[in-house]
């Protein structure tokens, strides 16, 4: 023990584990069954992956919402969103969300531009914030958008409200 | 290539049969080929291209997209390597395709495609064209030689109307005398401009149906050859295979024109044979039936 030398070890900060929830990118439900999560393909509808969120942001089976790349482009887009977007997901992946909604200027501060948000969102790095959006080439309706993370990939959580 | 039963890609794809029904239907992909029982086959290429994919998508829609771009890469692959007029690489990005495709998927979606895309971008009488048609024709020869018998014994005449060997018409030929020399019926591929003693090789063939192939004969040399074929084989069937076809009958002759898929030519093909089978089958039966009637009626 006399030759031991003792030495201060800088140890880091555990990361706080955050809680996450599974949900179908399709239909939101969640898992029926533990071993459908490593295929990922929702065992309930079949038609949607299952993607991760912090519980608080986590979908509904009754919400409208989308997932956006950080490109800007529709990665998936819910039942309900199908329905209030009146498209069908196959017509709307790979389509830039500015076809589908924009933002309802006069209620978002400036400093929280809607696509600022979204590629923030869409590279993992922003807190939970709602704007308010329109259709695109539509006037006079309206809806919250709150904007998230999903993921994996990492992706923007677009989960679409009335006013 | 390697085929997987229904029950199979879902096992690979860890979802249930019905799942991967529903995907065909909404999304059109992964779309199987039918086996002769009607049953589904799907190509493993596009199952682990969409394994992959799901890995890291963010829907099925999304991911499928990213599969579909992944199996469309062998097109650009074969469209760099003619417009390099690099003839050894596009052979090896056939092998390569063929490590993922069926050989129909392969000559339809990559070679042939190729080729439209050359002719869309640089105009039939280009040097890009007519390299890659003659690369392709070749290619097509070579593919032939590793077919084995098909279990369709019947034959067909096909009668090779194409320009010369740097015609697309030609490359087209080639891959219905592929598909048909795999799958059946066998054919048997003749020039028809100035062509003689055409009987001594109908006598060994016995075509079931005649096929004039390309649009680059006079209608004097295509009507003198169907008249030969039919003279030394009797009343065959006549169908007409050309590239970007305008209607489903031809107005004069009632010549029915086959798809310009090869594959789906090579159906109807069959599907004609069957036909005209049946429909001989049955008047042999009326003839057949006829005397003994007139004998009963004569007794009676």
């Amino acid at each position: 023990m006399a030759g031991a030398q003792r030495a201060l070890t800088l140890v880091h900060d555990v990361e706080e584990v955050r809680p996450a929830r599974l949900f179908c990118g399709h239909c939101a439900a969640p898992p029926a069954d533990e071993a459908v999560k490593q295929t990922r393909v929702c065992d309930r509808c079949g038609l949607g992956l299952f993607l991760e969120s912090p519980p608080e942001t986590a979908p509904t089976p009754e919400d409208a919402f989308m997932v956006v790349d950080s490109g800007m482009s529709i990665r998936a887009l819910s039942r309900r969103g199908e329905r209030l977007l009146g498209t069908a997901e196959p017509e709307a992946v790979g389509r830039h969300l500015s076809d589908f909604l924009t933002p309802a200027d006069a209620e978002t501060p400036a400093a929280q531009s809607f696509f600022g948000l979204l590629l923030m969102a869409a590279t993992g790095g922003a807190e939970p914030t709602t704007v308010a959006v329109r259709p695109t080439d539509e006037f006079g309706v309206r809806y919250w958008a709150r904007v998230s993370t999903c993921g994996p990939s990492t992706a923007a959580l677009l989960l679409l409200f009335d006013m | 290539m390697r085929t997987l039963k229904t029950s199979e890609a879902a096992a690979f794809l860890n979802v249930s049969p019905n799942t991967l029904r529903s995907w065909e239907r909404r999304f059109g992909f992964p779309q199987p080929r039918r086996s002769p029982g009607q049953h589904r086959l799907y190509t493993y290429g596009d199952v682990t291209a969409l394994r992959d994919a799901l890995l890291s998508g963010l829907s099925i829609s999304s991911a499928i997209s990213v599969a579909q771009e992944g199996l469309r890469s062998g097109v650009s692959s074969l469209l760099g390597a003619l417009a390099a007029f690099d003839a050894a690489g596009a052979d090896e990005v056939m092998d390569s395709t063929l490590a993922l495709r069926s050989l129909d998927g392969t000559v339809e979606d990559v070679l042939l495609a190729a080729l439209d895309q050359i002719s869309e971008r640089h105009g039939e009488d280009s040097a890009p064209v007519t390299f890659a048609a003659r690369w392709a024709s070749d290619w097509l020869r070579r593919a032939g030689r590793l077919s084995y018998a098909p279990a369709e014994r019947a034959g067909i005449v096909i009668g090779d109307a194409s320009r010369d060997e740097f015609d697309l018409d030609g490359v087209r030929i080639r891959a219905l005398e592929l598909l048909c020399a795999r799958s059946g019926p066998t054919p048997l591929c003749l020039p028809v401009r100035g062509l003689f003693a055409i009987g001594n090789a109908l006598s060994v063939h016995t075509p079931a149906a005649l096929v004039i192939a390309g649009r680059h004969a006079t209608d004097d040399d295509v009507a003198r050859f169907a008249y030969g074929v039919r003279s030394a084989a009797g009343a065959l069937p006549i169908t007409l295979y050309r590239r970007k076809p305008e209607s489903e009958r031809l107005r004069s002759s009632g010549a029915r024109i086959l798809s310009d898929a090869p594959a789906a030519a090579q159906r109807q093909i069959l599907e004609l044979i069957a036909a005209s089978r049946a429909a001989d089958e049955t008047a042999t039966r009326t003839a057949e039936e006829r005397p003994m009637a007139a004998v009963s009626t004569a007794a009676g």
